[in-house]
């Protein structure tokens, strides 16, 4: 358990102090004022603004710092992976399973550290036709999303060697993925569908029952790609 | 007692590169083994195998008389290992690595502490303790490495390539400090193709190559098996005379020779003792006439016992492969006649 641990905090800490993650935070939050503003001054719907910041700001910033973050949590430590971890005394279930936990995790945190103020102001300064637990589930849906996003970028570090092809594999998956879910009809597991969906989650017209199978959907998708990272990252040769 | 023990360990990367070739290893505890071969020769693979940071192809790994598998923390916990060329997280610095790496091993932190800092001392680090590891030349990545492999007081210490990158003074220190961690009933196994190294601070030698180990016993066997019949010595006067009779030394074709000036490396393939040569040769002098300089035995005795034992596996590797196919030979005439006198059975390994 402390190996367990010691990575966690380990990898918690290169996240925290990565170049990826403080651009990630700026592009999400610049943005975020500049719509608290807008909102303010222009009487815009709560709702309608924070399903545009989502859009056009979160899911775009997000995706690729999500499959920057993600995509590189195994493959670019590769070097230090086995003469400085995997030779001592950890079980690779425990380094990988640490390494899940802290990718999903800090990501989870640097979204609920933006969005949760970000919704606060929003409701305040702007329109406010939504309800408190409505908008909840529509943070829950995005951020569902991006746990499965990142699951796969993880999936990714475990297959590829190289960075770029998997962070490069990943958002094309995803962009791909989500067209051709919704020409299909699935509209449910298409991300861009979902987000079309968004204002009305936020307002509470959608059904709860509606928002808690989307989380689902993504919940066992995120279950789907991180078994094969833990399975396949446990007999790999390093 | 052995600490660790290997059956026909075998590893094929991609069905095309065999790196390891049914190698038997065997190391007692307390020794410290030397594991020596040229480039290629899988003493890295054996390394990588053994602390289960790779599947092994067939075959199977004992440490500590328990089957050694990916998923074995536990005996990871009572190794400690040195790669070559280490590869440290960079931002890090040796204080914050061997905290690090105390925390893997499940040390508290107080004992991590003291552990790091008299580790640092014994491997010459404290003055660059707080500076991050990515200035280090490939000596102090070395010897920082050391330092992590001692972290938990380990009983068996994995070390490949340690005097790497090192100046002499460093060297000598990592095998003075070599010697003191066997000395303290710990085992150590060392990968090197520095011969001098494995000279100076190893009991016991395994020499592998193309995978295979073509020798493993004691260093002093070792010693022994490099004496006999390596002759040097450097003569002054009818130097001629003496070339030409160096033959009646031993029976035809058993003395080979080579000369640099008045200088002759003399090698007797002879069954005779080295006391014996050395008697023919200075009676042989006496005879001619020749004035001695100096006569010794034994010059780089190990790095002349390692190329001869290359050089043996060469041509027993030719023998083999002839023998191989005598067998397969035999193997399909007595298939054939198998197939003649019992088709069901045949049919039967056709299928297979």
């Amino acid at each position: 358990m402390q190996a367990f641990l010691t990575i966690l905090k380990y990898d918690f800490g290169q996240l925290s102090q990565s170049w990826v993650s403080r651009i990630w935070i700026i592009v999400m939050i610049i943005p975020a004022i500049f719509l608290i503003f807008l909102a303010n001054y222009e009487n815009e719907f709560a709702s309608e603004t924070m399903a545009f910041y989502t859009a056009t700001v979160l899911m775009p910033a997000s995706g690729l710092a999500i499959a920057v973050l993600s995509a590189s949590s195994i493959n670019v430590e590769s070097g230090i992976i086995a003469d400085s971890i995997l030779s001592r005394a950890i079980t690779r279930t425990e380094y990988v399973c640490a390494k899940i936990l802290s990718r999903m995790g800090f990501i989870l945190v640097t979204y609920s550290i933006v969005i949760i103020p970000f919704s606060y102001f929003m409701l305040r300064y702007g329109v406010n036709d939504t309800a408190d637990s409505s908008v909840f589930l529509g943070w829950i849906v995005i951020g569902s999303i991006f746990t499965a996003v990142a699951a796969f970028g993880i999936l990714m570090s475990v297959l590829f060697a190289n960075l770029l092809p998997a962070v490069l594999l990943v958002l094309l998956t995803v962009s791909l993925s989500s067209a051709l879910m919704q020409f299909l009809g699935l509209e449910l597991l298409s991300i861009s569908a979902v987000i079309q969906e968004l204002p009305e989650i936020f307002r509470g017209e959608t059904l709860t029952s509606t928002g808690i199978q989307i989380i689902g959907i993504f919940l066992i998708l995120t279950s789907i790609f991180l078994f094969p990272a833990v399975f396949i990252f446990g007999k790999k040769d390093l | 007692m052995s600490v660790i023990q290997t059956s026909d360990l075998t590893k094929i990367y991609d069905n095309r590169y065999i790196a390891l070739n049914a190698l038997n290893l065997n190391v007692e505890k307390g020794s410290i083994f030397g594991l020596v071969g040229p480039n290629g020769a899988g003493k890295s693979t054996t390394f990588r195998l053994l602390l289960g940071l790779q599947k092994p192809t067939a075959g199977s790994i004992s440490l500590f008389n328990e089957p050694m598998t990916l998923e074995r923390a536990d005996i990871r916990r009572r190794l400690g290992y040195l790669p070559t060329n280490p590869n440290f997280p960079k931002h890090m610095t040796p204080i914050t690595y061997l905290e690090f790496v105390g925390g893997i091993l499940g040390l508290d932190s107080r004992r991590a502490k003291i552990q790091l800092v008299r580790l640092l001392d014994s491997v010459d680090l404290t003055a660059t303790a707080s500076q991050p590891i990515k200035g280090f030349s490939t000596g102090m990545n070395t010897r920082l490495g050391l330092a992590a492999a001692l972290m938990g007081d380990p009983e068996l210490i994995i070390l490949d390539e340690p005097t790497s990158g090192l100046d002499p003074a460093g060297r000598k220190q990592t095998i003075e400090l070599i010697r003191e961690l066997a000395g303290s009933n710990r085992t150590v196994i060392i990968a090197t193709h520095i011969l001098a190294d494995v000279e100076r601070a190893c009991s016991d030698v395994g020499i592998l190559s193309h995978g295979r180990m073509i020798y493993s016993g004691p260093m002093a066997e070792m010693r022994r098996l490099a004496r006999q019949g390596n002759i040097h010595l450097e003569i002054e006067g009818n130097i001629g005379s003496f070339e030409q009779q160096i033959h009646t030394l031993d029976i035809p074709g058993a003395v080979k020779y080579e000369k640099v000036g008045s200088e002759f490396k003399i090698t007797l393939l002879g069954t005779e003792p080295l006391s014996e040569y050395m008697h023919r040769i200075l009676g042989l002098i006496d005879k001619t006439g020749v004035d001695l300089h100096f006569i010794r035995s034994g010059e780089d005795e190990i790095e002349e016992a390692f190329l001869r034992r290359l050089d043996d596996d060469k041509t027993r590797g030719a023998l083999r492969a002839a023998s191989w196919l005598n067998t397969q030979d035999t193997e399909n005439s007595e298939l054939d006649v198998q197939i003649k006198v019992d088709p069901p059975n045949a049919s039967l390994s056709d299928n297979t």
